[in-house]
């Protein structure tokens, strides 16, 4: 597993993965002053709005492009052959790749969160007042993690049965839309059901929907990081179990889709 | 191979002077029409895929560029209709967007009476989510001023003091409201307020203007009574303080109308707009 672990963060490096995480990080940091200087009264939530949402598109777009193919690649070289033919179980390679992956989801996200952070507090300086909190802007970059590995997990379980090699990224993408719109529309479909202008079946369709996929609305902190609202410890508390179960859950059912799985 | 370098450098010369050409000759119709785009709240916030935050900010910053584009002329019904709905729309995507509600609360106010009510529930929404003195005070001053309803907008005002209990100003206006003293004097604190919260040029600009039309008319206002306190009667036009050498001559309105009298108001022929041809450095 410490094999596979090493071998994706140094394939990572081959693919100058960090590089780009690098330049991303200094353009956010060039080009935040000057796009929050657009609001007239709230330069410092603008610029955390823009530096945070751009830390998650980051993140998103490695797990699309980069790590969501690592398996699937794998497949597709052959060279998962090489690899399983070693006394090295599936569930190890995968949990390797997965932690390897993770690391560097988790360096895009200090990395792009500590320039983002002093562009928006920079931003907040030249265009007072200058409303940021370190405690909230670390709350929301955790939960920004979490949603990223949450996404990977699940590009990780459509990896463990597709044979498309863009499948997994494509079903990813599906879930994250579903996951951050399933919210509003329960609220709105709540709202017309209760006018009798939608029907039971879809109002039930929707409410599997919410509950059976992940709630990103759960996981959010970045509107409390922007105006600085106050923050519930249950609330913080209940979105990390939340994450974290979910995340295990659908890791231990890639690992065992991926250990039945037939190699051809 | 040289003779390939030269051929793509003149092609890129030559492709960046047509596009200076076309740029110069070309009236960007962006930020000077009516964008087909007509926000929904309720679609929105399912659009926004967990970015409403950011989707709110940028819907802002399109109805302030479509506004910047057009802020010389007065804003047709349409036009004014689909900045509210944005403006509307930003604020269900991020209820705590206080741009939106300044922006909202500096546009639909003078000239445009009629979007008040409209104006009051978007900044009632704001006060559901905010718990800020400035939502209030404004609520307040529209239901005061533009309104005249003097009784809920006590109970604005005194909201608004209960969530600012430091601020002599506010306990001020509150005094000069409940005695339905002076609305130009009201209007003028409430102007030079928004004038120190605002930092964007053409906003100051729109504001400052609007205070020196409205100290102009409040200064000509208290000529026309002491004119009547000391001659028992009230002057024909605004001519006769010039001839009676109460003032030495009318002010200019800074919007490029002309102040008259008219009962005992002071009006404007511009209303407090820019009239197509005024001088704006007046």
């Amino acid at each position: 597993m410490r094999e596979i672990f090493k071998i994706t963060i140094a394939g990572s490096l081959r693919q100058s993965v960090f590089k780009i995480i690098l330049i991303i990080g200094i353009l956010l940091f060039l080009t935040t002053p000057f796009f929050a200087s657009f609001s007239m009264f709230s330069v410092s939530g603008v610029a955390v709005d823009f530096t945070l949402e751009t830390t998650f598109v980051m993140g998103f777009l490695l797990i699309l492009f980069y790590g969501g193919l690592l398996i699937t690649k794998d497949m597709e070289r052959k060279t998962i052959y090489g690899v399983l033919s070693y006394p090295i179980s599936r569930t190890d390679y995968l949990t390797g790749r997965f932690l390897g992956f993770a690391t560097v989801l988790f360096f895009s996200t200090l990395v792009l969160g500590i320039m983002g952070f002093a562009s928006s507090y920079i931003a907040g300086k030249i265009y007072p007042p200058l409303n940021i909190s370190a405690y909230h802007y670390t709350i929301a970059l955790l939960f920004i993690f979490i949603q990223l590995l949450l996404l990977f997990s699940f590009s990780g379980l459509f990896s463990s049965f597709a044979t498309e090699q863009y499948l997994p990224s494509l079903l990813t993408v599906a879930v994250y839309l579903i996951g951050t719109a399933s919210q509003p529309v329960k609220e709105f479909v709540e709202s017309e059901v209760r006018f009798h202008r939608i029907s039971r079946g879809i109002y039930l369709l929707v409410k599997t929907g919410y509950y059976v996929f992940p709630n990103f609305y759960w996981i959010d902190f970045k509107l409390q990081a922007s105006h600085i609202l106050p923050l519930k410890r249950a609330n913080i508390f209940n979105g990390l179990i939340y994450g974290v179960v979910y995340f295990l859950v659908v890791f231990m059912l890639s690992a065992v889709i991926f250990e039945k799985r037939e190699f051809q | 191979m040289n003779r390939g370098k030269y051929i793509l450098l003149t092609i890129l010369i030559l492709l960046l002077a047509f596009i200076e050409k076309v740029n110069k000759n070309t009236h960007s119709p962006y930020s000077q029409t009516l964008p087909l785009f007509k926000p929904n709240p309720e679609i929105a916030k399912i659009l926004s895929f967990g970015a409403s935050g950011l989707l709110s900010d940028i819907i802002f910053f399109k109805t302030i560029v479509f506004y910047g584009g057009v802020n010389y002329r007065k804003l047709s019904y349409p036009e004014l209709s689909w900045m509210y709905d944005m403006l509307k729309t930003a604020t269900r995507l991020d209820p705590y967007s206080t741009d939106a509600y300044f922006f909202s609360q500096a546009e639909f106010t003078w000239g445009r009476t009629g979007w008040v009510p409209q104006l009051n529930k978007l900044l009632l929404y704001g006060t559901k989510y905010n718990k800020i003195w400035t939502l209030y005070y404004f609520l307040g001053f529209n239901t005061f001023y533009f309104l005249k309803d003097t009784a809920d907008a006590a109970e604005y005002f005194k909201k608004a003091a209960m969530l600012n209990p430091k601020s002599a100003f506010l306990k001020r206006i509150t005094a000069k409201m409940f005695y339905e003293s002076g609305r130009e004097e009201m209007a003028i604190a409430y102007l030079s307020s928004m004038l120190s919260a605002t930092r964007k040029p053409y906003m100051r600009k729109e504001i400052q203007t609007r205070l020196t039309a409205l100290k102009r008319a409040f200064y000509l206002k208290k000529e026309v009574l002491k004119f009547r306190r000391e001659q028992g009667r009230m002057p024909g036009d605004l001519d006769e303080l010039v001839k009676m050498g109460y003032i030495r001559q009318i002010p200019k309105d800074p919007y490029g109308g002309k102040f008259y009298l008219k009962g005992n108001k002071i009006w404007t022929t511009s209303n407090f707009y820019w009239r197509p041809n005024a001088n704006h450095k007046d």
